[in-house]
């Protein structure tokens, strides 16, 4: 018995293994319908919390673009469906169009960084805004609109919360493993290399430019993806689901978590969610702690939960060691 | 001998200062080739240009015979024209194996992959494999440039101060790297402030002197100039030498 309890708890198939049985048998735990649908939204947040990593976190690009994207990800998808399409066709048009604008925002700051990065990604992220407020025929402008209730391969209606849950989760899992995967790549090295060093990136014939574009485009997508399921979560969409607010949180998320961290990531972006979800009572006092958490982490631990994770597995090695010295 | 690298007439204006006046540079194949000066004398400034980190205000620089001033630094690295930078470039979150790793895995079809570990060897840091490269000293941080760009196979490598910094054991590992990119027939361009390093090591060398090229020739005959002695040994050859 003991042995197969230091197997779950000790082994990294163990722990994924617990891990994942947790995550199937949420919906049966939980108290009530609020506890699973702030665990959806974990899992949502989860999404568009790793895509703001990919172009914060490795590439180094400061864009607040994020929320934006999430809009245009969730608006797109949610107008083809009222329009009628089926369900899949308008979230693969949702995610293309997202997607295409994350790779043009990418190629219209090849040529700057850090804080002019983020100055362009502010005038985009405020002009989608002004757009989904004013276009009131397509979007219902600040008003909102409600989405028409779909079913996934016409079969399994998303109204039901549990299966709500089960597709999140599976969408979820596919995205954390293709950023976990993108991280040990090629492709993810490459881009913290030049985060780390463009300069001598370039002098190894590495295209800095395209890696940017790639990081940026790949970012939009998963912020697509955390939009659409944002959207038929609440059936409803209005502009201050993606407003500002929302865009400093998923970069608040990637800097707690340790820039460019998974492990760190996740822990950071499943603390802030359920965070945020208490602070929603004092909207106005909720910024300035926000705020006041950055200031907080950038002075005193700038290396992010992924350092004090680090720190924690060098801590236990030492005891282990000492442990195996005395006995 | 056969040039590998050239430069016509090449000239760099700042504004009112011109760092590089009418240079004409050429690297033969395979060939060690210092470029010596004084502070302020343009060898940085060279290197920038012929590697793409600038573009000259006038001028041509070929490699292999081919025109390459407007191509972008990394399309030149990309033909074989590769350069190091006098403060350490290294990629300080990857570790030291990854540093190496992200350049074979670009070196494309030049079969380097197996050369990481023989490398890392060679420059003394198999056992600091795992470690995050941020975390080595300046001199290992250095050689750990110089072994990265050595995977890509260049045909012409620049290096800026390399031995600037670092210690006399890590100045040998450095020289056993430069040693060997010659043999694989790889020419090195390298600015240097330590005179005795320079005469040394180089086939070749050119002084600079005010962004112009004051003289030209082997070590023996850079040596004797007379206005070598006079621009940068300071008047006394036994003095700065000695």
């Amino acid at each position: 018995m003991d042995k197969i309890r230091r197997w779950f708890l000790e082994t990294v198939e163990g722990r994924t293994l617990f891990a994942f049985i947790v995550l199937l048998i949420v919906p049966w735990i939980v108290p009530n319908a609020y506890t699973l649908n702030v665990s959806i939204l974990i899992l949502i947040f989860l999404i568009c919390d790793m895509g703001q990593n990919i172009v914060m976190g490795y590439s180094g690009q400061l864009s607040v673009a994020g929320a934006a994207l999430m809009g245009i990800g969730a608006y797109t998808a949610a107008i083809l469906v009222n329009e009628g399409l089926p369900f899949e066709v308008s979230v693969i048009a949702a995610l293309l169009l997202s997607s295409l604008l994350g790779c043009l925002l990418g190629i219209l700051t090849f040529r700057v960084k850090t804080h002019y990065v983020l100055l362009i990604t502010i005038g985009f992220h405020e002009t989608v805004l002004v757009l989904l407020n004013n276009l009131l025929d397509l979007t219902g402008g600040s008003s909102g609109m409600p989405i028409r209730p779909v079913k996934l391969f016409g079969a399994i209606s998303l109204s039901d919360r549990t299966a709500f849950y089960y597709f999140t989760l599976v969408v979820s899992l596919l995205f954390l493993y293709i950023a976990f995967k993108i991280r040990r790549s090629k492709l993810g090295l490459t881009m913290l290399a030049i985060r780390d060093h463009e300069k001598g990136a370039l002098s190894l014939g590495i295209n800095a430019v395209k890696y940017r574009v790639i990081a940026m485009t790949l970012g939009s997508l998963f912020s697509g993806v955390a939009g659409i399921l944002l959207g038929f979560l609440t059936g409803f969409l209005a502009p201050t689901m993606f407003s500002m607010h929302k865009a400093l949180l998923l970069i608040l998320v990637v800097v707690l978590g340790g820039m460019g961290s998974n492990r760190g990531l996740i822990v950071a972006s499943v603390f802030m969610t359920v965070v945020s979800q208490y602070l929603n009572q004092f909207v106005e006092v909720s910024m300035m702690i926000y705020g006041a958490v950055i200031i907080a982490v950038l002075l005193f631990a700038p290396g992010g939960i992924e350092a004090l994770l680090a720190t924690v597995v060098l801590l236990r090695k030492k005891r282990r060691m000492a442990g195996a010295d005395s006995s | 001998m056969e040039a590998i690298l050239e430069t016509f007439n090449l000239t760099k204006r700042f504004k009112g200062l011109t760092a590089v006046d009418r240079l004409d540079l050429r690297v033969n194949r395979s060939e060690i080739h210092g470029l010596i000066g004084p502070n302020g004398s343009g060898k940085s400034t060279t290197i920038n240009l012929l590697t793409g980190f600038l573009s000259p205000s006038e001028g041509e620089i070929r490699l292999e015979g081919k025109n390459v001033q407007f191509l972008s630094a990394h399309r030149r690295a990309r033909l074989g024209l590769v350069r190091t930078f006098q403060e350490p470039s290294v990629f300080a979150s990857l570790t030291v194996e990854e540093n190496l790793r992200i350049a074979a895995s670009h070196a494309e079809g030049k079969g380097t992959a197996f050369e990481v570990g023989e490398t890392l060897a060679l420059i003394g840091l198999l056992p600091k494999k795992n470690m995050a490269a941020g975390n080595l000293s300046y001199g290992e941080q250095k050689l750990l440039d110089v072994a990265r760009v050595s995977l890509l196979q260049p045909s012409v490598l620049l290096l800026d101060e390399p031995g600037a910094g670092l210690s006399g054991p890590e100045k040998e590992k450095l020289l056993v790297l430069i040693k060997k990119l010659k043999k694989r027939g790889c020419a090195i361009l390298f600015s240097e402030h330590d005179v005795g390093f320079v005469m040394g090591v180089c086939d070749r060398i050119t002084v600079l002197n005010f962004g112009s090229k004051i003289c030209e020739g082997t070590p023996e005959e850079v040596r004797r100039n007379p206005q070598v002695i006079e621009a940068y040994l300071g008047g006394s050859y036994e003095h700065a030498v000695g």
